[in-house]
C-alpha cells in the first residue's frame, strides 16, 4: 500500500485498558504514530490537539459516548476518519454510527489483520478526499484567474478604441487631420473585430465544454469536408501568397462525429498555419489511417514553435510570444477549441515542430468503419 | 524655450503606443517607444529618460514593476508613470513597487482610458516636479 511519507497519526479512544494497549500495538507496528485515551472527554482534546488522520473509539463508554465522540470529531475536522469499534453490534447501531458521520465499523472481537485493513481503507478514503479537496481548490483558483484574465483580454480592445475616440473627440478637426482619422477609425474597427473574434471563439469554446458543439455522432468523411473548408479559406491564403495542397482521397479517411466541430476544428487548424506561414509558404494536409485510427496532419512552412510553447499551446489564451514586432492578431482560443473538439470526439491532437522549418498538427480521430450510407 | 523633454513610453498594445505618443508629441515631448520590458531595457542602457510612462499588464505584473526598479536604479531621477487598465484591487503585489530601500518606485499612477487631456497634465505635472 502506498503510504504517504509523512508519519500518520491514530487517536484510539476506549475505556478498556487490554483494547488500547492491543490496538496501540497492532497499529504502532503498522507504522502508525498511536495515542490512546481512557475516556470521550480526554479523547477529544487529544483529537484538537493532535488532529489526527484517524480516529478509532469504543461506542459504549462511561462518561461522553462514543455517538458524541463521532458528532464533535466531525466538527472539530470534517477531514478525520472514524472507525467505530463496539461488542454490541447491532444493524442499527451500525447505522446510526455511519449516519453520524462514522466512516465504517468494525465489531468486537476482532482480529489484527482486520483492524489494520479497515484502517488502511479509512486512510485510503481520506487520501482520496484531500485529493478531490485539493483538486476542487485548484480548479476555483484556475476559475477565478480565468475570469480576472477573460476580462483582461476583452478589455484591452476596448479600451484603445476608447482612446481613438476619446481622442478625436477632443483633439478637433485642426489637431487631427482627415487622413490621421481615418487611419484611426480602421484601427477601431479592428480592434473592435477582435473582441468580436474573442467573444465568438469565447462562446464556441463553452459550447464545446457543455457538449453543445459536438452533439451528432455520424459517420463523416473528412475529405469533402476538409475540402470544404479549404474552398472557404482560399482567398484569406491568396492574400498572403500561401499555397494549399490536399492529397485525401474520398472515403479513406472515415470517423464518427460532428460535421459543425469537425469544420470548426479543421478550420482552426488551417486557418493557423495560412497565419503563422511565412510569405509565399505551403500548407500540406495529409492523411492516414493505422491502428484503427485516422489520422490528419496539417504542415505549414512558418518559423516553427519552440519546445517550451509546445507545451502550453493548446491552453486557454496562450499566445506565442512574437519574436518580431509584427504582430499577428489571434484570439489566443483556436488550439484550446481544437483540443476540446478533438477530445470530446475520442481522439487526440498532438504538434511537432522545428524551429525555421515549420510546424506539423496532428488530429487522431477513431475511424468509423461503417459502409456510407445510401 | 525649454529643451525637448524625452519621454519612454513602455505599452505592448501598438494602439496605446500610437495614440499616447500621438498626445504627447502634440503636446510638445520627444517620445521613444517600446513593446515590452525587454525592448525597453534597451533602449534605457544607452538612453536616460526625463519620464517612463510603463504599463503594467495583467498576467505580467512582476515584470512591469521589475522594469520600474529598474528604471529607478539607473536613473533615480526620472520619474516612473504607471499606467493600466486594471481595475484598482487587482493590482495585488502594489508592495513589490516598493524598492530595496523601500522608496516606491513609481511616482504617479493612472488608469486606462485616459483622457486625452489628464495624460498630458500628469506628464506636465511629473516633468516639473
Amino acid at each position: 500500500m502506498n503510504r504517504p511519507d509523512k508519519q500518520q497519526t491514530i487517536v484510539v479512544i476506549d475505556d478498556d485498558y487490554v483494547m488500547r494497549l492491543s490496538c496501540s500495538k497492532i497499529l504502532a507496528k503498522a507504522g502508525f504514530r498511536v495515542e490512546t485515551f481512557e475516556d470521550g472527554a480526554q479523547g477529544l482534546e487529544g483529537i484538537a490537539r493532535l488532529r489526527p488522520d484517524l480516529v478509532v473509539v469504543d461506542l459504549k463508554m462511561p462518561g461522553i459516548s462514543g455517538m458524541e465522540v463521532i458528532s464533535r470529531t466531525a466538527q472539530i475536522d470534517p477531514a478525520i476518519i472514524i472507525v467505530v469499534i463496539t461488542g454490541y453490534a447491532t444493524i442499527s447501531t451500525a447505522v446510526e454510527t455511519i449516519k453520524s458521520g462514522a466512516y465504517d465499523f468494525l465489531p468486537k472481537p476482532f482480529s489484527p489483520d482486520e483492524l489494520r485493513l479497515i484502517v488502511d481503507r479509512g486512510l485510503e478514503r481520506r487520501r482520496l478526499l484531500q485529493e478531490t479537496q485539493r483538486l476542487e481548490m485548484e480548479r476555483e483558483l484556475l476559475r477565478r484567474r480565468f475570469v480576472t484574465f477573460v476580462s483582461h483580454q476583452l478589455k484591452t480592445p476596448l479600451v484603445a478604441i476608447h482612446q481613438y475616440l476619446d481622442a478625436m473627440r477632443h483633439l478637433g478637426d485642426v489637431r487631427v487631420t482627415a487622413d490621421q482619422r481615418q487611419e484611426w477609425i480602421g484601427r477601431c474597427l479592428e480592434r473592435s473585430d477582435e473582441m468580436l473574434a474573442i467573444i465568438k471563439d469565447w462562446l464556441t469554446l463553452s459550447k464545446v465544454e457543455s457538449g453543445h458543439l459536438c452533439t451528432e455522432r455520424k459517420r463523416i468523411d473528412l475529405t469533402p469536408l476538409i475540402r470544404d473548408v479549404l474552398k472557404a479559406l482560399a482567398e484569406v491564403a491568396a492574400a498572403k501568397g500561401v499555397h494549399l495542397a490536399a492529397e485525401l482521397p474520398e472515403n479513406t479517411y472515415c470517423v464518427r462525429g460532428d460535421r459543425n466541430s469537425l469544420s470548426v476544428l479543421f478550420d482552426n487548424l488551417i486557418s493557423n498555419a495560412i497565419k503563422y506561414n511565412r510569405p509565399n509558404g505551403n500548407v500540406t494536409i495529409t492523411g492516414q489511417v493505422r491502428e484503427g485510427d485516422v489520422t490528419i496532419s496539417v504542415t505549414d512552412t512558418g518559423i516553427g514553435i519552440a519546445p517550451e510553447d509546445q507545451q502550453r499551446l493548446f491552453d486557454e489564451f496562450y499566445r506565442v510570444k512574437a519574436r518580431s514586432s509584427a504582430s499577428t492578431s489571434g484570439t489566443g482560443l483556436g488550439l484550446a477549441i481544437c483540443r476540446r473538439i478533438v477530445s470530446e470526439l475520442g481522439g487526440r491532437i498532438d504538434v511537432e515542430s522545428e524551429a525555421n522549418t515549420g510546424s506539423t498538427f496532428c488530429v487522431r480521430l477513431p475511424a468509423c468503419h461503417e459502409a456510407a450510407a445510401l | 524655450m525649454s529643451e525637448k523633454r524625452r519621454i519612454l513610453l513602455v505599452d505592448d498594445d501598438v494602439d496605446i503606443i500610437e495614440q499616447f505618443s500621438f498626445l504627447l508629441r502634440e503636446a510638445g515631448h520627444d517620445v521613444i517607444t517600446a513593446r515590452g520590458e525587454e525592448e525597453a531595457g534597451d533602449i534605457l542602457e544607452s538612453v536616460k529618460p526625463d519620464l517612463a510612462i510603463v504599463d503594467l499588464m495583467v498576467d505580467h505584473l512582476d515584470s512591469g514593476f521589475v522594469l520600474c526598479r529598474r528604471i529607478k536604479d539607473l536613473y533615480p531621477e526620472t520619474p516612473v508613470l504607471i499606467v493600466t487598465s486594471n481595475p484598482p484591487e487587482a493590482n495585488i503585489g502594489m508592495d513589490a513597487a516598493t524598492g530595496e530601500d523601500g522608496r516606491f518606485v513609481h511616482d504617479a499612477f493612472i488608469q486606462k482610458p485616459v483622457e486625452p487631456r489628464e495624460l498630458v497634465d500628469a506628464v506636465q505635472r511629473l516633468l516639473s516636479s
